[in-house]
C-alpha cells in the first residue's frame, strides 16, 4: 500500500485489491449461483405477492388520496404493530401514487423528522421542491435541472411551496406521509397539522398517517380543534398473519419452491414471528439466511437443487472427501460406499426423494381440504402447521389426525360431497404424474358411491338378537346386571344408515391407501438431509440474538470465545489467574451475597487471585498501583455494561444491578 | 360608507350586532385615529376571523392589510416576511431578509409606511411568542403613526398575556341555542321545505346541543343527519309531516352520532361508522404473543403495590400458586389512582412468573418492550440509560382485560386492592 501524504492523523480507506480478486472467484462457485438462482425466485414470486395483497389497501387509499376535496383529506392507515415492515408498506403507497393519473407530489416523514414544526416543514417541502418530474425537464437544459434539483434547506418554506405550487399544472396535489404516527410528538405534530390546514386554500394538500395501535389514539393525542379540521377516513390493512399464511401457502410451501423447509425450522421462524414482533420482512430475512446457511460451502446440497441433466456432471466434479461424506449420512443407514455405483444410486436417490417430497404437498394439499374446517381444528387451520407437523412423522399415525377422523365421520351428505369434489380438482390440476391419477380415479368412485347412497335405508346389522336374549338369563346377579347394561348401550346406537356406512368405509380407505401413500414423510426417506433444512440448532442462536445468555458466558467462561488453552475450567465458578480482568472482577461481584458491594474488598480479592505470591505484611495500606489501575479499569468495563452502578448511600460501595 | 359595510356584516353574520358595531366604529371611519391594538377574542366557531376578514374585505380601497395565521410562523423572519410581503410592493422589498423586529422596523419606515391606514391582523396569536406579541401591540408607537393598527384573534383570554398589553378587547361571545337554530336554517337544501327542515332542526338541537357547541360541526353533523332523516320520506313510507314517526326513525342515528361528535368528521357515512368500529377493535388486540404478556405484567406491576408480588408470584412448596381467592374487584380504586412507576428488572420478574412456557431472554424479547413503548402502551420515564430506566403501564383495564382473554389470562385473579 502507498502511504498517505496527508500530515493529519486520520482513517484512510485504502480499497483492497487482494479482497476483490477472490471475491470474484467466489462469484463462480456452485454454491453461490445455485443461492442466486433459488432466492430471485422466490424473490420475485414474494413481490407479486406482495403487491397482489397490498394491492386493495392500496387502490383505496391512492383512490381517496386523489379524490377527497373537503377539510384535510387524510387516509389513516391502521397497519397493525409491525412497524419494521411500515417502510415497504409507505414506499409501495408512494410509487403508488406517483404513477397516479392525478399529478401527485409526496413527501415522506418519519418521526425523526418531527423534532419541531420548523424541521419537519422544511423536511417536507425540500422532499417535494427537490422531487424531479422528469417528463417537464426534460425540455430544460442541465443548468436549469440542477438548479431545481437543489433548493436551498433554508429557502424550503412553506412560501416557497405556495409559489411552487402555483406553476403546477391544475389539480396537481401533495401528499403528505406520516409514517409511524405514535412516535411523533404531539405538540409538534399538531402544530403542524394546524399549519398545513390554513394553507389548504392555496395548495391541495392530502395526508396519509400510519397508525399501529387504534384509531382511538388519533382522538386521544389530538385536540377537537385540531381533529376537526381533517377529513379522517380509515384504511384497515390485513392482520399480519394472513400475510404469513400467504407467503407459505404461495411461496414456500409449494413443490415448485426448491428450497424445502424442514418441520422444526418452520416451527421455529414461525413462533419467531407469531411471538415476538409480526416482522414479515425479518421473517423472510430468516428464511433467506437459514437457505445461506444450507448451501453455503455443501456442493452435496446444491447438486440435489440443481436439474436432472446436470447433476451427472456436476457429481462427477466432486472430490474425494465430499464423497466420503455421503456414505456418513445418517439417513442413509451407511449402507453406500464409495464405489462405481455411488453415482448411480445417489442420483436415484436424489429422483426418488423429490419425488417424495412432491407427493408430499398433494397429499398435505388433500388434508387440508379434508381437516381445516374441522371443529377445535386438531391439526391446525393452516397449511404451514401441518407441514411442520407431517414433516416431523407420519400423520396418518398421530393422535391428531385420529381425532379428525372421528370429527369426519359425523359429517354431512352435502359436506363430504364438497370435499371430495375439491380434493379431485386439486388432483385434476396435476399432470404427469401416475399416482394422482389413479388416486383421483379412486376419489371419483367414492364421490359415486356417496352420492348413490341413500340417507335412510338403515343397514340390517348381523346382529345375534337370539344369542343375546339367551344370554339374559345368565346365573349371578352381578353378571346380569352387565349385560343388562351392554345391552342397553347396544339399543342407544341406532342402526346405520347406508349413507353411514359409506362413509365411514370411504374414509378409512381415503386414509389408508390415498394419504398413507402420498403423506410419507420426506424427512424419513434417505439423503433427506441434503435437500431439506432442518438444522435447527445451527441457526437458532443466529435468528434471535440472545444478547444476555451471551455475555454471561464470555464473562464466566471466557474460554469459549477466546480458545485459550490456559483458561479451561474445570467447574463453573472456578476463577483462574489467566482470565482476562473483567471476568475475574465479573465472577468476584457474583459471590457479593450482598446489593451493595465494598470496593476495597473486591479489591483485596483481586489483588489475592491476581498475584497470589504478594506479601500481605508488608503491603497492608499500599497497594500495588498497576493492578489497582486494572481493577478500576475492569469495574468500569462492568459498570459501561450495566451490571452495577455506583451507590447513593456510601461512596465506597458500588451496587449489584443484576 | 360605515352604514353600509355595518349592513352588510350584520346580513351575513346574524347576533353579531355589537361586535360589528364596535368594530366598525374603530376601524371604518376615514378621519379617525385608529386604535393600536384590538384583541378579538371567544370560543371557536364564533366568527371572529370570518367576520374580520369579511370587514377588511369591505373597506379593502382605503386601507392596507395584512392576515397572518401565526401558525404557520414558526420562526420570526417567517412571520416578518409574511406581513411585509402583503404590505409592500415587490420592488420595495428588494428581497431583503428580515430576521430581527428592527430590521422589520426599518423595511417599514422606509416604505413609508406612516402615510398610509394599514391594519395587521395575527390569527391564533397564543401561537406567538410572548415577545412577539408585546413588541407588535406597541407597533404603532414605534412605527409613529396613529393610522396603524394590529389585530390579535385568539381563543385564549388575553388575561393569560402579560398585563402591559394595552388592548381594547373585543368579546365574540358562544351563540345560544336559539340562534345556533336560526343560523343553521340557513343552511336549508333547497329540495325540502322550510317546514320540514325546521321539524328536524328542533329534533337536531334537542339532542346535539347539549354535546357540542361548535358551529362548524354542528353544521356538518347537520349535514350527514337530515340525508338520512329524509330517508324515509324519500322512499314514501312516511309524510313530510309524521314529526313521531319520523324523530323515532332517526334516533338510533343521533345515538350513535352523539358518542362520535367531534370524530364525526373522520367518517363519510353512518355505515362505514358501524363496520369500522367493529373491525378496528378486532385490530386493536393485535400483539405479538409476549407482547401481550408484557403488557399484561405490566398493568401488574403498575397497579399491584411490590409487596404483593411475594404472596402472588412466588410458588409455595406444594406446587400450588398463593392467590388470594378472586375477591370482587372495585376496579375503580386501583384505577383512580392511577399507574404506578416500575422499573424493568420487576415487569421481566413478573412477566417469567405470569408466563407459562420457559423462553430465553433473546435480544428480541428485549426488544418487544421498546416496541410497547414507541406504541405508547408504555412510557418510559428516566434518560433511557441502562441502570435508570423505569416504565409506567398507559393503558386501561378494559384493553389489557382483552387482551388477556385472547390469551386465555385472567387478570383479576392477580390484580389485589388494598
Amino acid at each position: 500500500m502507498e502511504p498517505t501524504v496527508s500530515v493529519s492523523k486520520g482513517c484512510f480507506v485504502f480499497k483492497g485489491k487482494k479482497e476483490k480478486k477472490s471475491l470474484d472467484s467466489d462469484e463462480n462457485e456452485l454454491w453461490l449461483t445455485t443461492y442466486r438462482d433459488i432466492w430471485s425466485n422466490v424473490k420475485s414470486d414474494l413481490d407479486s405477492l406482495n403487491t397482489s395483497i397490498y394491492s386493495k389497501f392500496i387502490s383505496d387509499t391512492v383512490e381517496f388520496l386523489t379524490t377527497a376535496t373537503r377539510h384535510l383529506p387524510t387516509a389513516c392507515l391502521l397497519t397493525g404493530v409491525n412497524l419494521p415492515d411500515h417502510k415497504s408498506l409507505f414506499d409501495l403507497l408512494a410509487t403508488n401514487l406517483n404513477k397516479s393519473e392525478t399529478p401527485v407530489y409526496v413527501a415522506t416523514l418519519f418521526s425523526e423528522h418531527f423534532i419541531s414544526v420548523k424541521a419537519a416543514v422544511t423536511n417536507m417541502v425540500s422532499q417535494i421542491l427537490n422531487s424531479n418530474d422528469d417528463e417537464s425537464d426534460l425540455d430544460e437544459s442541465d443548468e436549469s435541472i440542477k438548479e431545481r434539483s437543489v433548493v436551498k434547506r433554508s429557502e424550503c418554506t412553506m412560501s416557497a411551496l405556495v409559489a411552487w405550487f402555483e406553476k403546477q399544472a391544475k389539480g396537481t396535489r401533495v401528499a403528505v406521509l406520516i409514517k409511524d404516527y405514535e412516535m411523533c410528538p404531539p405538540n409538534v405534530l399538531q402544530n403542524f397539522l394546524l399549519l398545513l390546514s390554513s394553507y389548504i386554500d392555496n395548495i391541495q394538500i392530502v395526508l396519509a398517517i400510519g397508525i399501529a395501535t387504534t384509531i382511538s389514539n388519533l382522538h386521544n393525542t389530538l385536540p377537537h380543534h385540531v381533529v376537526t379540521k381533517l377529513h379522517v377516513r380509515m384504511f384497515i390493512s390485513e392482520a399480519s398473519v394472513v400475510f404469513l399464511n400467504n407467503i407459505m401457502d404461495q411461496v414456500f410451501l409449494k413443490s415448485d419452491c426448491s428450497f424445502y423447509l424442514g418441520g422444526h425450522i418452520l416451527e421455529y421462524v414461525t413462533e419467531v414471528f407469531l411471538f415476538y414482533n409480526f416482522s414479515i420482512k425479518q421473517f423472510i430475512e430468516s428464511l433467506k439466511f437459514c437457505l445461506i446457511e444450507h448451501l453455503y460451502h455443501k456442493p452435496l446440497n446444491c447438486i440435489c437443487v440443481a436439474h436432472e441433466s446436470a447433476q451427472s456432471a456436476l457429481f462427477d466434479l466432486l472430490d474425494k472427501n465430499t464423497l466420503e461424506e455421503i456414505t456418513k449420512l445418517r439417513s442413509t443407514n451407511y449402507k453406500l460406499k464409495v464405489d462405481k455405483n455411488l453415482k448411480g444410486t445417489f442420483l436415484q436417490l436424489v429422483k426418488e426423494l423429490k419425488g417424495c417430497i412432491s407427493d408430499f404437498h398433494i397429499g398435505l394439499r388433500i388434508l387440508k381440504i379434508l381437516v381445516a374446517d374441522l371443529p377445535h381444528s386438531p391439526l391446525g387451520t393452516q397449511l404451514r402447521e401441518m407441514y411442520s407437523i407431517a414433516m416431523k412423522k407420519h400423520v396418518i399415525e398421530s393422535a391428531e389426525y385420529k381425532t379428525c377422523l372421528q370429527l369426519l365421520k359425523f359429517l354431512s351428505k352435502d359436506d363430504l360431497l364438497i370435499k371430495l369434489n375439491k380434493i379431485s380438482q386439486v388432483l385434476k390440476e396435476l399432470t404427469d404424474n401416475e399416482r394422482s391419477d389413479t388416486a383421483l380415479k379412486l376419489i371419483q368412485t367414492y364421490v359415486k358411491s356417496i352420492e348413490e347412497s341413500s340417507l335412510n335405508n338403515a343397514v340390517v346389522e348381523k346382529k345375534n338378537d337370539l344369542d343375546e336374549k339367551t344370554n339374559l338369563a345368565s346365573v349371578s346377579r352381578s353378571q346380569f346386571k352387565r349385560k343388562l347394561i351392554d345391552n342397553l348401550k347396544h339399543g342407544d346406537t341406532k342402526p346405520m344408515t347406508e349413507f353411514e356406512k359409506v362413509r365411514s368405509q370411504t374414509l378409512d380407505h381415503l386414509t389408508n391407501t390415498i394419504l398413507m401413500q402420498f403423506l410419507v414423510p420426506p424427512s424419513i426417506m434417505p439423503l433427506h438431509e441434503l435437500l431439506i433444512f432442518d438444522d435447527i440448532q445451527s441457526v437458532k442462536r443466529k435468528i434471535v440474538g440472545e444478547d444476555r445468555a451471551a455475555q454471561y458466558t464470555a464473562l464466566v467462561n471466557p474460554q469459549h470465545y477466546i480458545d485459550c488453552d490456559c483458561c479451561e475450567l474445570e467447574f463453573p465458578e472456578q476463577i483462574l489467574k489467566t482470565m482476562p480482568d473483567i471476568s475475574i472482577v465479573y465472577k468476584l461481584h457474583l459471590e457479593s451475597r450482598f446489593n451493595q458491594i465494598n470496593m476495597y474488598d473486591w479489591l483485596q480479592k483481586f489483588i489475592s487471585i491476581v498475584s497470589p505470591d504478594h506479601d500481605d505484611e508488608n503491603n497492608d495500606n499500599n497497594v500495588d498501583p498497576v493492578l489497582q489501575a486494572r481493577f478500576i479499569r475492569a469495574v468500569n468495563e462492568l459498570q459501561h455494561l450495566g451490571y452495577i452502578k455506583p451507590s447513593k448511600y456510601k461512596a465506597d460501595h458500588v451496587m449489584r444491578l443484576t | 360608507m360605515n352604514q353600509f359595510v355595518k349592513d352588510t356584516l350584520n346580513l351575513d353574520f346574524p347576533f353579531r350586532e355589537a361586535q360589528v358595531d364596535l368594530l366598525c366604529n374603530l376601524l371604518v371611519n376615514n378621519q379617525s385615529v385608529l386604535p393600536p391594538c384590538l384583541f378579538i377574542h371567544g370560543p371557536p366557531s364564533s366568527g371572529k376571523t370570518c367576520l374580520v376578514t369579511r370587514l377588511l374585505h369591505l373597506i379593502g380601497d382605503s386601507i392596507k392589510s395584512s392576515i397572518v395565521n401565526s401558525v404557520s410562523c414558526y420562526t420570526n423572519r417567517i412571520l416578518f416576511e409574511l406581513i411585509l410581503h402583503d404590505l409592500l410592493e415587490d420592488t420595495e422589498l428588494n428581497n431583503t431578509r428580515c430576521d430581527h423586529f428592527v430590521q422589520f422596523l426599518n423595511v417599514l419606515k422606509q416604505a413609508r409606511i406612516q402615510n398610509e391606514r394599514v391594519i395587521i391582523v395575527l390569527d391564533k396569536c397564543e401561537m406567538l411568542e410572548y415577545n412577539q406579541i408585546h413588541v407588535l401591540s406597541k407597533l404603532q408607537e414605534l412605527i409613529k403613526s396613529y393610522e396603524l393598527c394590529v389585530i390579535f384573534i385568539s381563543q385564549v383570554s388575553p388575561t393569560i398575556f402579560d398585563e402591559d398589553i394595552d388592548f381594547i378587547p373585543v368579546i365574540f361571545e358562544q351563540y345560544n341555542s336559539v340562534e345556533i337554530n336560526e343560523i343553521l336554517s340557513k343552511e336549508k337544501p333547497k329540495k325540502w321545505s322550510k317546514e320540514v327542515y325546521n321539524n328536524f332542526l328542533t329534533v337536531f338541537c334537542g339532542s346535539f346541543i347539549g354535546n357540542c357547541r361548535d358551529l362548524v360541526e354542528l353544521k356538518h353533523l347537520a349535514n350527514l343527519l337530515f340525508t338520512k332523516y329524509v330517508e324515509p320520506i324519500k322512499d314514501g313510507q312516511c309524510t313530510e309531516l309524521n314529526q313521531n314517526l319520523l324523530f323515532r326513525k332517526i334516533s338510533p342515528t343521533i345515538q350513535l352520532l352523539l358518542n362520535n361528535v367531534y370524530l364525526a368528521t373522520s367518517l363519510e357515512n353512518m355505515e362505514s361508522l358501524n363496520e369500522d368500529k367493529v373491525k378496528f377493535e378486532k385490530m386493536a388486540l393485535d400483539l405479538p404473543y409476549y407482547a401481550k404478556y408484557f403488557l399484561i405484567a405490566a398493568y401488574i406491576a403498575s397497579f399491584n403495590s411490590p409487596k404483593y408480588d411475594r404472596q402472588l408470584f412466588v410458588k409455595v412448596s406444594n406446587k400450588k400458586r398463593k392467590i388470594k381467592p378472586p375477591k370482587k374487584l372495585e376496579i375503580s380504586t386501583i384505577e383512580l389512582v392511577g399507574p404506578k412507576i416500575f422499573s424493568l428488572d420487576r415487569l421481566l420478574a413478573i412477566f417469567y412468573a405470569i408466563i407459562e412456557e420457559n423462553t430465553n431472554m433473546t435480544a428480541n424479547l428485549l426488544a418487544q418492550i421498546n416496541t410497547l413503548t414507541d406504541l405508547g402502551l408504555l412510557i418510559r420515564l428516566g434518560d433511557g440509560k441502562l441502570d435508570s430506566t423505569k416504565y409506567k403501564c398507559s393503558v386501561g383495564f378494559e384493553c389489557v382485560n382483552n387482551i388477556g382473554k385472547t390469551v386465555k389470562f385472567n387478570i383479576e385473579k392477580y390484580l389485589i386492592d388494598k
